[in-house]
């Protein structure tokens, strides 16, 4: 079953996808799914990629395992940097998407960090590249371990883009619930502006206003939910009711003070 | 005298037991009425009215004067006390504790038993020993009819047939008794269907239609000489019933009631009764407006179940301790979960689910202590008290995630309630008696008040939530009455009060937005510190010739909240007149029926002020002797006069039927 389950896993994987799913010494991957590995070349260490489930586009948890070349023993204090980038063909600019730093955990021995697909692979478009840069700590070197990644389209619209009153572009993209229950749930919401080289910054200075509506019910929103304050790089944290099943949006206003810098920006999902 | 018609029926202050019926010894206040389903062997009574096999539930409760009926249509009218109704009052089946699972009342207990299944219903006014629970309103049990054992035939039984010209109702009942020494049944059963009615003036009031059938087992065996052991089994199913003055109709409903019990019996012991009853019930109820054009509710396609279960015991003893004392105690647990759930269908969208009672539990302990001491022949003293723990609960994780969408505490809740009681009644001559009640009350809130999660009510157009931290209801009552009996006047007044603390109300939630396709907006239970309900009720009756009587029962009822605003649900001033004849084999009756305009209603609680009306209804019935058979013809005129009308307390001011012929043929052997 779990050999099956392996498999149905692998044709969703990309070329480097590995046979060899044997747990890294230490590391706690449990539940996750790998995606593949790699050699950091030049820096001996080796990195695992895995995903806590088959990447949608939206916000994506990603893990890494750092394991020394040589050793296979696991490397907790690595300086990682991700990057992510999808070629948009001969000529033209290839396009990021935000991330979030892998953070070690001593708990499962992971690197946890996250990237905000905005576009699905396939369908006449490229595979999204994750890019890994690692220096090991045992003896300074740097090299990078790279990832093709494919991402499939999320049902419901978890992400959105609008440009601001103040000219930027911001993305807002929904981090949680991704698996809504009837009743309270916490609302957290990513917001990132978009750079000149046209990566992405967390922005940590919006008040963040929103109203959870059913379109099917003429827009009926609910009550006592609580707007999103800053948690810290771009998080924003609130609750939001949801007072039955079926088709919800959430209606985002994003504030700079008294200035509103975005308004009626729409999250879309159904449960 | 020898035995008239069947439609008979006893306002009894104490009626006369048979060796196996539980003894009314402590309960000889005026508090306790009962209504005697009418059999082959009744004699007549004090008043003539409707108390008959073919009559439904409704009618019978008509006849007492402190209950009134909430109608939303043609279908299970929802009974109330004095205007106090759903969790200010018990409503029980022999004892048993039943819970409707519909979530917008359209299953009131009494519409799943039928005057077929039944020996009496008993009605105490306020708490009281029979009032059956915590209460602040009283109680209303509806007594199962038992076999009789060593019954002079071995088979004997009654099958009729009615028809009901308004709704073209039709009617099929039937009931057979098997008697042996030491061991009886019986069985009965009921089917009954109607169209849409038409109102006074010919008006087809469109979604009034129903069937339901009711069938009911009981059977009754003597283990020693004065111990027995009964079992009963009561099925009742609706289907396709109408609800015209709500927005839903019920697509079906399903009850099922059993209940076994030991019971000893022996006059000449100090302990000479004792019953103990093990018992549950299931109600599956599911309503849908899938049959309403849309546009006309403002709505979408919706469906609502609902399913209530209840299991419980109890054991209730009487003691003579004294030749003068008589001293009563009961202990009961029982235990109520209720889930109610709604899915709407909108067109492009995602089908959209919601619990409106959130998987909700009550788990109940109780005990009851009353005494009766006859002082002298003309002195009567009773007294006594109820106290009972009560655990309300969520019991599953997506009922506590449900109940997150309104409250954001722990929903859990524990609650100790006493009720206390006295009466004392003194005969000051052979002709007049006066009678003094006064009691605590005091009452959990219902799983509906506590959890409910958007129910929509069409009195007020508003979606009600539950209030998890309400507090307990709770009242102070009284009342004191006068009776003058003479060989061919009677005559008996009666007032009345309740003085309420937190008592519980809905209140408009500023800013909450309803759930409900065109509600208002959204209230919430709560407790208005004090409202207070007083009234009064005139009965008499008098012989005007050796056949021909009178009879008036007369009630009024006042109530407002401390607030100032006038409570809802409260019936306007109402007079029923009755002259009735009984000649040899024949029984006729002329009533009117007057209802007051009521103006005292209160926006608060979303009421609108209802007009004045006076309807006459006429019957006339007569009994011919078969051999040693009988069989009763009967034809009533309802609403003879075809006039348009509805009652204060008519949902959304839903017209009654307009004139009905009605004939009933019962053959009893």
């Amino acid at each position: 079953m779990k050999k099956l389950l392996y498999a149905g896993v692998a044709i969703l994987l990309i070329s480097a996808c590995s046979k060899n799913n044997v747990n890294p010494n230490g590391a706690n991957v449990t539940g996750k799914i790998k995606v593949g590995e790699s050699y950091a070349t030049g820096s001996g260490v080796k990195v695992t990629l895995y995903q806590g489930a088959a990447f949608l586009t939206g916000y994506n948890k990603i893990y890494l395992v750092i394991t020394d070349s040589a050793s296979a023993a696991v490397v907790t204090n690595a300086t990682i940097a991700i990057s992510t980038s999808m070629g948009m063909g001969a000529g033209m600019a290839a396009m990021t998407c935000p991330v979030e730093q892998p953070v070690y955990s001593s708990t499962n021995e992971l690197y946890t960090g996250a990237s905000v697909f905005n576009m699905a692979t396939g369908g006449g478009m490229g595979q999204w590249m994750i890019s890994v840069n690692v220096t090991n700590p045992a003896n300074g070197k740097k090299g990078t371990a790279s990832f093709m990644v494919n991402v499939n389209n999320s049902t419901y619209n978890l992400i959105t883009t609008q440009t601001g009153s103040d000219g930027q572009t911001y993305m807002i993209t929904l981090v949680q619930p991704l698996k809504p229950q009837v009743g309270m749930n916490t609302l957290e919401l990513l917001v990132d502006e978009q750079n000149m080289d046209m990566t992405y910054s967390p922005v940590n200075n919006f008040q963040v206003q929103f109203t959870p509506e059913m379109p099917a019910m003429q827009n009926m929103t609910s009550s006592n939910n609580q707007n999103p304050v800053l948690s810290a790089n771009g998080h924003y944290v609130g609750k939001v009711n949801l007072t039955m099943t079926g088709d919800w949006k959430l209606d985002i206003d994003l504030l700079n003070g008294q200035t509103t810098i975005v308004t009626d920006a729409d999250i879309e999902f159904t449960f | 005298m020898k035995l008239i018609l069947i439609g008979l029926l006893f306002i009894a202050t104490g009626a006369l037991c048979q060796s196996n019926n539980r003894p009314d010894t402590t309960h000889k206040s005026i508090h306790l009425h009962e209504v005697v389903i009418r059999d082959k062997k009744s004699g007549n009574g004090l008043a003539n009215k409707d108390a008959d096999v073919q009559s439904s539930t409704d009618q019978v409760l008509k006849e007492i004067p402190s209950v009134e009926l909430i109608y939303r249509g043609n279908y299970a009218p929802e009974p109330m006390i004095y205007g106090l109704s759903a969790g200010q009052i018990n409503v029980t089946i022999d004892g048993m504790k039943m819970f409707g699972a519909c979530t917008d009342r359209m299953d009131p207990i009494s519409s799943y038993v039928e005057p077929n299944n039944l020996k009496s219903i008993t009605v105490n006014e306020g708490p009281g020993p029979d009032a059956q629970g915590s209460t602040v309103g009283g109680g209303i049990n509806f007594k199962i009819n038992q076999p009789e054992l060593n019954a002079d035939k071995e088979f004997s039984g009654l099958f009729g047939a009615g028809y009901q010209t308004n709704a073209g109702t039709t009617q099929t009942l039937g009931s057979l008794q098997y008697s042996t020494k030491r061991f009886a049944l019986l069985v009965n059963g009921l089917y009954r269907a109607a169209q849409d009615y038409a109102a006074g003036g010919g008006e087809k009031i469109l979604y009034s239609q129903y069937s339901k059938w009711n069938g009911g087992v009981s059977a009754k065996y003597q283990v020693s000489d004065h111990s027995y052991l009964n079992a009963n089994y009561i099925q009742d199913d609706g289907n396709n019933i109408g609800f015209p003055a709500l927005t839903m109709d019920v697509r079906y409903t399903r009850a099922s009631i059993g209940s076994v019990d030991y019971l000893f019996n022996d006059s000449t012991k100090k302990l000479f009764y004792w019953d103990t009853k093990v018992y549950g019930n299931y109600i599956d109820h599911v309503m849908d407006n899938l049959k309403r054009p849309l546009s006309t509710i403002d709505s979408m396609p919706m469906v609502m179940t609902g399913i209530s279960k209840t299991f419980g015991a109890y054991t209730e003893a009487f003691i003579k301790t004294g030749d003068k004392n008589v001293f009563r105690t009961r202990a009961e647990v029982y235990q109520n979960t209720w889930h109610a759930d709604m899915t709407m269908y909108p067109e492009d969208a995602a089908e959209m689910y919601m619990l409106t009672i959130p998987d909700a539990q009550r788990t109940v302990a109780g005990i009851d202590l009353s005494d009766n001491i006859s002082v002298s022949n003309k002195w009567n003293v009773s007294f006594g008290g109820h106290a009972e723990y009560d655990r309300s609960a969520i019991t599953t994780t997506v009922g506590k995630e449900q109940l997150s969408a309104i409250y954001t505490g722990a929903p859990d809740r524990t609650d100790l309630l006493y009720n206390l009681f006295a009466n004392t009644s003194y005969r000051l001559s052979d002709r007049w008696t006066l009678n003094l009640d006064i009691a605590r009350g005091m009452r959990s809130s219902t799983l509906k008040e506590l959890y409910g999660v958007f129910l929509f009510n069409r009195t007020d157009g508003y979606d009600y939530i539950g209030s998890p931290a309400l507090h307990n209801e709770q009242s102070v009552n009284g009342d004191i009455s006068a009776t003058y009996r003479s060989k061919h006047f009677f005559i008996a007044a009666k007032a009345f009060s309740w003085w309420f603390h937190d008592y519980i109300a809905g209140e408009v939630v500023n800013g909450a937005t309803p759930v409900n396709p065109g509600a208002f907006g959204v209230k919430q239970y709560l407790n208005i510190p004090s409202a207070v309900l007083d009234g009064c009720e005139l009965k008499g009756s008098i012989d005007i010739y050796k056949t021909l009587s009178f009879s008036s029962v007369d009630t009024y009822t006042y109530g407002e909240d401390g607030d100032g605003h006038a409570l809802p649900l409260i019936a306007p001033f109402k007079s029923v007149n009755t002259l009735q004849y009984s000649f040899q084999k024949y029984f006729l009756y002329l009533e009117s029926v007057t209802e007051a305009a009521q103006y005292h209603v209160s926006s608060f609680y979303g009421e609108r002020s209802s007009p004045a009306f006076s309807i006459l209804n006429f019957k006339v019935a007569r009994r011919f002797a078969i051999g040693e058979n009988q069989l009763e013809c009967s034809v009533e005129v309802a609403n003879v006069l075809d006039t348009y009308y509805y009652e204060h307390l008519d949902v959304f001011d839903v017209p009654r039927p307009g004139r009905d012929f009605i004939g009933h043929v019962t053959f009893f052997f």
